[in-house]
């Protein structure tokens, strides 16, 4: 699979504070990358970067095989951020009229309606955006960041402050772009979000990527490798072993419940923050 | 040109459904209303309305445009989508234009003046909008948000209005007018030199100082685009 984005001791400094710390990472064509971390610790700045907002302070950068600042770029990438500003005084149908013009799309009342339809607004096209609830108006903008067909799609904590019902459409959306090619980076500090959409993730923790790969590549290697196993007599726990397993499970008695115990995304994230802040 | 027009047209659109920017453009329109019923002289309303409504227009209803579009959080978002810094800036300076123009015609209408004078007045307008359209975007490209273009603009609106209107009145004001673009107000409205003392400018001096101004006001610009490398886009902090 191509690189969609690629990206080489990227580094960005801000006064005295390195807000991204020579960090390395390839975004391949038509996956979902989850970009994950807490709050401060270099996520929206990555993102601008690689969106030709700010200029770098050292490394590469390439996406779709180009500077992202070059101009021809722009019409195939979509941004989704906490800054999508909407016109409130003008309608639904309007909002996006603009942008089809921008983006000098053809057959722009199919397509506008196209978008409104895949974000479920379609009968809300004449309704000014100050009327619209916060889930409606996020759906919005999902439908704005979308209608130029982009191939690859910049998302910003999309599901950030929704409703669990909005959030699922939005998640469900994603699902949806990227089955039929769309290619997506996806930042969120919520690890749940991440395991259910991502290919791949990386965890970014104070400007630095403390680990790649995919969610189940790193709860396998973040696991203590351990089987629990429930019987009549009580609960035990024994090493991921084929071998001890199989001589534990023919001397028990009546066996309850097998499981092993795999870290959550979550998990792994503060093991390994607590572990870069020791060092 | 479709995206200068789309952008042109939201302009327009703004200043009709912005509460705040719609209330501050009817305000010349509003005194030259006042003025003719207490004043009852169409060279004076002129004078005092016409010139409100060009030093508004450029340096402060102008940068207002752009500082809406930043508070809204639209401004990034049209670069975004490839919008050219150049076109963005064009726009709002042609919509301001078409703005101050309309509102200077509904002036001029109030004001009762002679229609031999709506020409000069006209070009007048457009001639002092040139000149002070890059002031406004030095005002823009400072202002976080609406709240900071009020406290800027102010100033400067002072600046360039308060010594032209009441320059024969005071000495201090009349000597400040000699070196300010709108001080040639006197040239579209010889009558308020006979009757008031306004000194008279001809069309050389005129466009002289409007050029100087216009000058200074770009060579400001420039500095600021070598700095920061745009105007606009100022995440790079």
């Amino acid at each position: 699979m191509t690189n969609i984005i690629k990206v080489n001791q990227l580094t960005k400094i801000f006064g005295n504070t390195k807000a991204l710390d020579h960090c390395d990472l390839e975004v391949k064509k038509g996956e979902i990358f989850g970009y994950l971390g807490p709050s401060g610790a270099g996520k929206t700045t990555t993102i601008k970067l690689l969106t030709g907002q700010l200029h770098s302070d050292g490394g590469e950068i390439t996406v779709l095989g180009k500077n992202p600042f070059s101009p021809e770029i722009r019409h195939q990438i979509g941004i989704m951020s906490d800054m999508s500003g909407l016109y409130e005084k003008m309608t639904v149908y309007e909002n996006l009229d603009i942008f089809a013009d921008i983006y000098g799309i053809t057959d722009k009342k199919r397509k506008i309606e196209k978008a409104l339809a895949s974000v479920e607004l379609l009968d809300a096209g004449k309704k000014k955006v100050e009327k619209l609830s916060r889930g409606m108006k996020q759906r919005l903008v999902f439908a704005r960041t979308i209608i130029h067909s982009p191939k690859l799609l910049f998302l910003d904590e999309p599901t950030a402050n929704l409703d669990p019902a909005t959030a699922d459409e939005i998640r469900a959306l994603i699902r949806q772009l990227n089955d039929n090619g769309t290619t997506v980076f996806l930042t969120t500090h919520n690890m749940e979000e991440a395991d259910e959409l991502c290919h791949r993730i990386a965890l970014l923790n104070k400007g630095k990527i403390v680990e790649c790969g995919s969610p189940e590549e790193l709860k396998l290697k973040y696991s203590r490798k351990k089987v629990v196993i429930t019987s009549t007599d009580g609960t035990k726990e024994i090493p991921l072993d084929k071998s001890d397993i199989i001589r534990e499970l023919e001397g028990t008695a009546d066996l309850l419940m097998i499981h092993s115990e795999e870290p959550s995304l979550r998990d792994v994230f503060l093991t390994l923050t607590k572990e870069a802040y020791a060092s | 040109m479709k995206k200068f027009c789309t952008l042109l047209k939201k302009d327009l659109w703004t200043f009709c459904t912005h509460k705040v920017i719609c209330a501050i453009t009817l305000i010349p329109p509003f005194l030259a209303v006042i003025f003719r019923l207490v004043i009852d002289d169409p060279d004076l309303v002129l004078l005092t309305c016409g010139l409100f409504n060009m030093v508004l227009s450029s340096v402060y209803l102008h940068p207002l445009l752009i500082a809406d579009e930043k508070a809204r959080g639209t401004l990034p978002l049209l670069f975004r989508s490839g919008v050219d810094e150049n076109l963005f800036i064009g726009a709002k300076a042609a919509a301001s234009v078409i703005q101050d123009i309309i509102t200077a015609m509904v002036i001029f209408l109030i004001s009762g003046a002679s229609l031999s004078l709506l020409p000069g007045y006209l070009l007048f307008n457009l001639l002092i909008m040139a000149t002070l359209l890059p002031c406004g975007l030095i005002t823009a490209v400072f202002a976080k948000e609406e709240n900071d273009t009020h406290v800027l603009s102010t100033p400067v609106m002072c600046i360039f209005y308060i010594p032209p209107v009441f320059a024969a009145w005071t000495s201090i004001f009349n000597a400040a007018s000699l070196f300010l673009p709108t001080g040639a107000v006197g040239l579209i409205l010889p009558a308020l030199s006979r009757e008031y003392g306004y000194r008279e400018v001809s069309l050389m001096q005129a466009l002289a100082l409007c050029l100087i101004w216009f000058a200074a006001g770009i060579f400001v610009l420039y500095i600021i685009y070598r700095k920061r490398r745009c105007f606009f886009i100022s995440s790079d902090r």
